[in-house]
């Protein structure tokens, strides 16, 4: 069917309304009786009380407590599921390397081993591990298998330094091992993500 | 029908000849120039085959290949230089001036550098890479591949993942290195800086420390072995969690001289004076 045949029947005038072709009377009188509406409608109630006892009850102070309770309410749900994430990980990433005495204990999870600092060395670890999940496509054959055996040998690396610190949490040599495990896992990380991606 | 036959003939012979020209310009390595300053930023990026980069004493970049022409620029009048090319198995054949500041960045290439005096800078994935003879900073970082360094008077920076790293400087300077599953060997003279640190590597070190260094060595798992010369004046402080250390017992550096730390979690600590 042509544009023609479908429009034909009908006319469209220059305010927009469709009308039947041939009804010209009838469209003169409804753009009278929209001309005949008022140009505006007074409320039929003072509707300012209302406004102003909400305006009130939204005070400064109420919305900043508000906006507390909400954010702390954020970060507790952000901590619980990051532990929860954690603590599956630490699961998978506890086997202590050979060379470890055999009275070390078994690594216990994250959520609970947690020393200082060690949740930002975690958040930095998260960031360059989704980055290297977006490269992994580009990573020559084989170098992806490289890296995940060498990031299990460094989180094998941080859960005995994280054991042993449990039993000896005042060993500040102890101390700089886990944050030196901690660098190693993020200089590994950050040189997966970035050889490969200076050459494209 | 004789004519035929003669234009078939000389169709196939225009043929053959051809032919036998584009197979020798196959062959025959391409080899592009421009020139350069003596101290020119010579950048080099390759993907597979090897590199080779050598050092020489003319003002000029030269670019030999038995692949695919590479592209080849000259920027700034020389002073800076930029190579693309590498596809493939074919070998990449590069000559700088001596004093070139090289860096190379390559994916599975094998890279080499010869005499080269300025600063070196190479990256690979899997390929192994070795410079020898040169005498500035160099700087080196590999996935898999081996990296060894056999160098003179230098300040060494090469980090490895699983490859094996060794560096030796014959006539002193500094050395960083770092790994993770590789192993690495320091050998040299005098050293004025020695840091080391593999988390389950062995990690081998022969010199003579000097100075206010630092001078420090850690693995996590790895062996830590260290041989210093019997009367060096070098202090040793060795410690493991859990790793068995043999501190070499004589002392000769308690009085004056650079200190020594080495430490691992639980890998073994074995210092020899001889």
């Amino acid at each position: 069917m042509t544009e023609r045949n479908r429009d034909s029947g009908r006319k469209r005038d220059d305010t927009g309304l469709v009308g039947r072709a041939g009804d010209s009377a009838p469209d003169d009188s409804l753009r009278d009786r929209v001309d005949r509406l008022p140009r505006e409608l007074p409320p039929a109630r003072d509707l300012w009380p209302d406004v102003a006892r909400r305006v009130a009850r939204s005070s400064p102070a109420r919305r900043a407590r508000a906006r507390f309770a909400l954010a702390g309410g954020a970060a507790l749900a952000f901590a619980a599921a990051a532990s929860l994430v954690l603590a599956l990980r630490g699961r998978h990433a506890v086997e202590p390397p050979s060379g470890v005495v055999a009275s070390t204990p078994a690594p216990a999870p994250f959520a609970t081993a947690a020393f200082p600092g060690e949740r930002e060395y975690a958040a930095a670890e998260r960031a360059l591990d989704d980055e290297l999940t977006a490269h992994r496509d580009a990573m020559p054959a084989g170098e992806a298998a490289v890296i995940d055996r060498n990031v299990r040998i460094v989180d094998d690396a941080i859960a005995a330094t994280r054991a042993a610190l449990a039993d000896h949490p005042q060993d500040e040599e102890l101390r700089a091992e886990l944050d030196r495990d901690w660098e190693d896992k993020l200089d590994l990380l950050r040189d997966a993500v970035e050889l490969p991606g200076g050459m494209r | 029908m004789r004519a035929r036959f003669a234009r078939l003939l000389a169709c196939l012979s225009l043929l053959v000849v051809v032919l036998a020209t584009s197979a020798a310009h196959a062959a025959a390595p391409v080899e592009t120039r421009v020139t350069a300053t003596a101290t020119a930023l010579v950048t080099i990026a390759t993907v597979g085959g090897s590199l080779k980069v050598t050092g020489w004493n003319r003002p000029e970049v030269t670019v030999s290949t038995d692949g695919q022409a590479p592209v080849l620029t000259a920027l700034d009048g020389g002073a800076r230089v930029q190579i693309q090319g590498g596809l493939g198995d074919a070998t990449l054949e590069v000559h700088v001036p001596k004093g070139a500041h090289v860096e190379a960045r390559s994916i599975g290439a094998g890279v080499s550098v010869q005499g080269v005096d300025g600063p070196v800078q190479v990256s690979t994935a899997t390929g192994n890479v070795d410079v020898t003879g040169g005498s500035g900073d160099v700087e080196v970082s590999s996935i898999s591949g081996d990296v060894t360094l056999a160098l003179g008077k230098a300040d060494v920076r090469a980090t490895t993942v699983s490859g094996r790293l060794s560096v030796r400087c014959t006539g002193g300077g500094t050395v960083f290195a770092k790994a993770v599953s590789g192993a690495l060997r320091v050998a040299g003279g005098v050293m004025t800086r020695i840091e080391g640190r593999s988390v389950s590597g062995d990690l081998d070190v022969d010199a003579t420390p000097q100075g206010s260094g630092p001078f420090v060595l850690r693995t996590h798992s790895g062996a830590l072995r260290v041989t210093l010369p019997k009367n060096a004046p070098v202090a040793v402080q060795a410690r493991s969690f859990s790793g068995h250390v043999d501190d070499g017992g004589d002392d000769a550096g308690a009085a004056a001289g650079a200190v020594l730390s080495l430490a691992t979690f639980s890998g073994d600590i074995h210092v020899v004076r001889r």
